[in-house]
């Protein structure tokens, strides 16, 4: 390509080609603002703005007699709701009765079920149900050996999008809960009740 | 085998390669939908029916592309106009032509550029025409289809129409004062525009002070700036891609870059930007290794158009320009953006075969000027 009209679109767009990469560089130096230098300020904005904490209840300790029968005890326990209505296959309601037939589901078992969720959207979690098997007349033993039974609550951080929906998979969790201990009743504390 | 099928055999493998990873982008920004496949499941059919599109085109003699042009461009117009009154309204714009009987929506203005941009090649190269005229019948073409597009009113298509004109005018070889009056007189139509539209303002006023109403008109910005920094350096902690999908408007075709960010962090959008520069920078080479002239103008200008898109597109997603409604070409989802791409990108491949052959004297003009 020899002649003028050649040379000069050689030229020319050399030029446009020269303003192209710097409108490309313009952009990376934009990417690279937001994903390195100002990574921290929009992550806590993204924290503050989406990220929510819930608490996962401790598992009581249990009260015996000094004969080691059972007379108060707990259970963790995650009420699993299926919509039925929004069943959409045999394998997603295959699993909703698997989860149905399962019962009880630990926080770390419910962790590692929370990715399967986005896949069947009809499942929904609730976390912060106690379900007490209770004896009656204890509740003030109860309240005694309160800080020994109680443990200490877990934590969970889970993300809504801008609906105020949780959005699956996203649930993590801070910190285990730690279960309460168990109390045995001495033959004295037993003939009091 | 010859090296016409080595080029499309290579120019085919690179297509698919870059549509599958569109299609792995539109998988990750709806991973945590209802159906994450609704749409990258499609976005591979469209795939599919493109490279078809693309073939079919680069067979084509560009000799026979040159004639097909102009009423192709006519026959765009005309359904532009139809588009405007009994098209589809999706996201507050009637942009889409619903076809009978089907499911199926196409976006007119997506599917005219390959028409369009021949067109303006073609007026613009007419040797037997003085450079006044030349300029006049361009001008009036681009002003109509921009016109068209303002009216649905898709203001990010009408944008690259607008902005291919001034550029191809340059490569053409018209003198400055015709590029520069052209690129100060789509101001006037652009205040009106946003005069116009309420929307368009609210969005400017967002962009120079986005921190002022983070709820409202600065909404996005604030959010592509989340998805980058949720990236980071190699993408979000296990490739997570829970921002884009919970807070990103489209986050599979509108946002897709900054959802690619997201998953593969600084590296992938950097290699992504790399791409895009090699490509232009390919358009440039297979254009001046072009004898014919109209085809080596159509060349360049093709790749021009993809670029600015693309460019367009990130400039959006990096926040260095005010939010609008852009495809990135390859990445996002959509059937009429593809198969306008693929088309583009078949003519030019024709161009290319047939403007390496032919003599720089095109033998139709010289019955011309006869």
């Amino acid at each position: 390509m020899d002649d003028a009209d050649g040379q000069r679109f050689r030229k020319q767009s050399g030029l446009i080609i020269a303003a192209v990469l710097l409108w490309a560089a313009l952009c990376f130096g934009s990417v690279v603002y937001f994903t390195v230098i100002q990574k921290k300020y929009y992550r806590q904005k993204a924290l503050e703005t989406a990220w929510f904490q819930g608490r996962i209840p401790a598992l009581r300790g249990s009260i015996y007699s000094s004969d080691g029968t059972v007379l108060a005890s707990s259970r963790l326990e995650f009420f699993l709701f299926w919509k039925k209505d929004k069943v959409k296959d045999a394998a997603e309601a295959l699993f909703g009765r698997k989860l149905y037939n399962g019962a009880e589901i630990s926080e770390k078992e419910l962790a590692l079920l929370d990715p399967i969720f986005k896949k069947y959207p009809s499942a929904v979690w609730v976390e912060t149900r106690e379900r007490r098997k209770r004896l009656p007349g204890i509740e003030h033993l109860e309240q005694k050996y309160d800080t020994v039974l109680r443990g200490q609550d877990g934590l969970f951080a889970v993300m809504h999008d801008r609906y105020g929906r949780r959005v699956p998979g996203s649930l993590k969790i801070i910190r285990a809960q730690v279960p309460g201990r168990s109390v045995t009743l001495s033959p004295g504390e037993e003939n009091q009740q | 085998m010859t090296d016409r099928k080595v080029i499309l055999g290579n120019l085919v493998i690179g297509l698919l390669v870059i549509g599958l990873g569109g299609c792995a982008a539109i998988y990750c920004a709806r991973a945590y939908g209802v159906n994450p496949w609704h749409f990258a499941g499609r976005q591979v059919f469209w795939l599919s029916i493109g490279i078809i599109f693309f073939l079919l085109t680069a067979q084509i003699p560009f000799r026979n592309l040159k004639k097909a042009a102009l009423p192709a461009a006519g026959s765009f117009l005309i359904i532009l106009i139809l588009t405007a009154f009994f098209g589809k309204e999706v996201n507050n714009m009637r942009g889409w032509l619903q076809i009978p009987f089907t499911s199926i929506r196409i976006q007119p203005s997506e599917l005219a550029k390959p028409a369009f941009l021949l067109s303006l090649c073609l007026l613009a190269s007419k040797e037997s025409w003085g450079e006044g005229k030349r300029y006049a019948a361009t001008l009036f073409l681009t002003a109509l289809f921009c016109g068209l597009i303002l009216i649905q009113p898709d203001f990010g298509s009408a944008t690259i129409y607008a902005a291919v004109f001034p550029l191809l005018l340059i490569c053409a070889g018209f003198r400055k004062r015709y590029t520069l009056s052209t690129m100060f007189g789509w101001i006037p139509p652009t205040i009106l525009f946003v005069m116009i539209h309420p929307y368009a303002l609210r969005r400017i006023k967002a962009f120079l002070a986005p921190s002022d109403d983070q709820l409202g008109a600065a909404w996005h910005i604030n959010q592509f700036r989340i998805t980058m920094a949720n990236g980071g350096w190699f993408g979000a902690d296990g490739n997570e891609v829970t921002w884009a999908n919970a807070y990103l408007p489209l986050s599979h075709s509108d946002s897709v870059f900054a959802t690619l960010i997201e998953a593969s962090g600084l590296i992938g959008g950097t290699l992504v930007l790399l791409g895009f520069c090699v490509m232009i920078i390919l358009f440039r080479k297979a254009a001046l290794e072009t004898k014919n002239k109209e085809a080596r103008l159509y060349i360049f200008c093709a790749g021009l158009m993809l670029i600015i898109q693309a460019f367009l597109h990130i400039g959006v997603n990096t926040t260095i320009i005010p939010p609008t409604g852009l495809p990135l070409p390859f990445f996002s989802y959509g059937g009429s953006n593809l198969a306008g791409v693929m088309l583009l990108l078949g003519t030019a491949c024709s161009a290319y075969r047939s403007g390496s052959s032919e003599s720089q004297i095109d033998p139709e003009t010289v019955k011309e000027d006869e």
